[in-house]
């Protein structure tokens, strides 16, 4: 099952409610995690922290990584994208190459991201909304880090970026649509479905932790 | 005038049949869909790609917004990918979304394009969180409502879109807003 980190509903800048969301989200196979910055029940919750400076970031990450099922960050600064993948308490990088020319991973943000398990994220939304030369580039983006991904060793995470009913897609479609840049069947359903699954259950592990490798026995 | 001689079962190129719904604040025409999709497979694949596909809209019911294609039955994945690339058609938000998959038109129609909830129109007024909205439509609970509240228009216009989709049950008519402020 596709497991969507990144829609958007009215509680931020979508156009849904949570319920309809989820509702759509289900018909379609898909399992929904909801980005807001806001906790909803009985749905995963995640924040997507946006910081124009390194001091900011590490600021929001204190103050928001206990609170979610998930943390992502906004990429595109350089600067960001390499403290962001430095740091364990973040889940993925998101489109790292946002308003850049490069697709924003380079060998130290690959390889920071290999040793720190830090997911980069690709969103389709960038894709489907794109036109002429900017989707050139966006594919390209998408090429240059599934590229690297196999030389370092990093996870890529595929989300949707949903701001409104319209831009969630099933696995089937996700899966066609990350074809077109040169994911193999299995890398695409990793992308998928199994990064975002172990994602959410890293959070549930950390949880049960009374501080960090000190967890209770079980049994 | 002189036709071609049809082709042995044997040599004639293997097809798929793609059903799918298309999914809009508006109704849109068979010639919108049509070309929506045909200018989205030649940016994605480009000439040659979509000469190998042989991608073609067949049939679109304008009523139900639902409709096939056909394609090349190597070529699925791509076809798919191409309905899906489709954002906006007439500066509004679409998609078109893939039903399923079929090698006869037959199988198409009796697996995906039989019974479909319809559109109920309202011009009701409801509350949603405390906002104002009126209803225009509900389908299987799922309920399209328009804001009167000019801040979350603005967001709606930025993306491209009419409505705000909610469930019935998170909407509250006049009636029963007027309970809830009675307290009862």
């Amino acid at each position: 099952m596709f497991t969507d980190l990144h829609v958007h509903s009215l509680h931020s800048s979508g156009a849904d409610t949570p319920g309809f969301l989820r509702r759509l989200a289900r018909s379609l196979g898909v399992e929904l995690c909801l980005c807001d910055g806001v906790v909803h029940e009985g749905i995963a919750s995640g924040v997507e922290v946006h910081a124009t400076t390194k001091r900011e970031l590490l600021s929001e990450l204190r103050r928001n990584w206990r609170r979610f099922d998930y943390l992502l960050v906004h990429g595109g600064n350089m600067e960001i994208n390499r403290c962001a993948v430095r740091d364990s308490r973040v889940d993925a990088l998101l489109h790292p190459y946002a308003g850049r020319r490069d697709c924003g991973v380079d060998t130290v943000v690959a390889r920071a991201a290999a040793e720190s398990g830090v997911a980069v994220g690709v969103e389709l939304e960038d894709l489907i909304l794109a036109r002429g030369m900017e989707r050139v580039r966006v594919l390209a983006h998408f090429r240059e880090i599934l590229r690297l991904s196999r030389k370092y060793g990093f996870r890529v995470l595929a989300t949707s970026g949903a701001r409104c009913r319209y831009s969630l897609r099933s696995l089937r479609e996700a899966e066609a649509l990350l074809a077109c840049c040169g994911f193999e069947r299995e890398e695409a359903l990793r992308a998928l479905t199994q990064v975002p699954r172990e994602i959410l259950e890293r959070k549930v592990r950390l949880r049960r932790e009374l501080s960090r490798g000190v967890r209770f026995a079980e049994g | 005038m002189l036709r071609a001689k049809p082709l042995p079962a044997s040599l004639r190129p293997r097809k798929r049949y793609i059903a799918f719904r298309a999914e809009s604040d508006r109704r849109l025409t068979r010639r919108e869909v049509g070309s929506a999709i045909a200018a989205s497979a030649l940016s994605l694949f480009g000439e040659t790609g979509v000469s190998e596909m042989n991608l073609r809209l067949l049939e679109f019911r304008e009523d139900e917004q639902r409709g096939f294609v056909v394609c090349a039955h190597t070529q699925v994945l791509r076809a798919v990918a191409a309905m899906s690339a489709v954002s906006e058609i007439g500066g509004e938000r679409v998609h078109l979304r893939p039903l399923g998959v079929s090698g006869t038109v037959r199988a198409l129609r009796r697996k995906f394009l039989s019974g479909e909830a319809a559109l109920i129109s309202s011009e009701k007024r409801v509350k949603l969180e405390g906002k104002d909205f009126i209803l225009r439509g509900t389908i299987s609970g799922l309920c399209y409502a328009e804001p009167v509240d000019e801040v979350l228009r603005e967001r709606l216009r930025i993306l491209k879109l009419r409505f705000v989709g909610a469930l019935d049950k998170e909407l509250r008519g006049e009636e029963d807003a007027a309970d809830a402020k009675h307290g009862l």
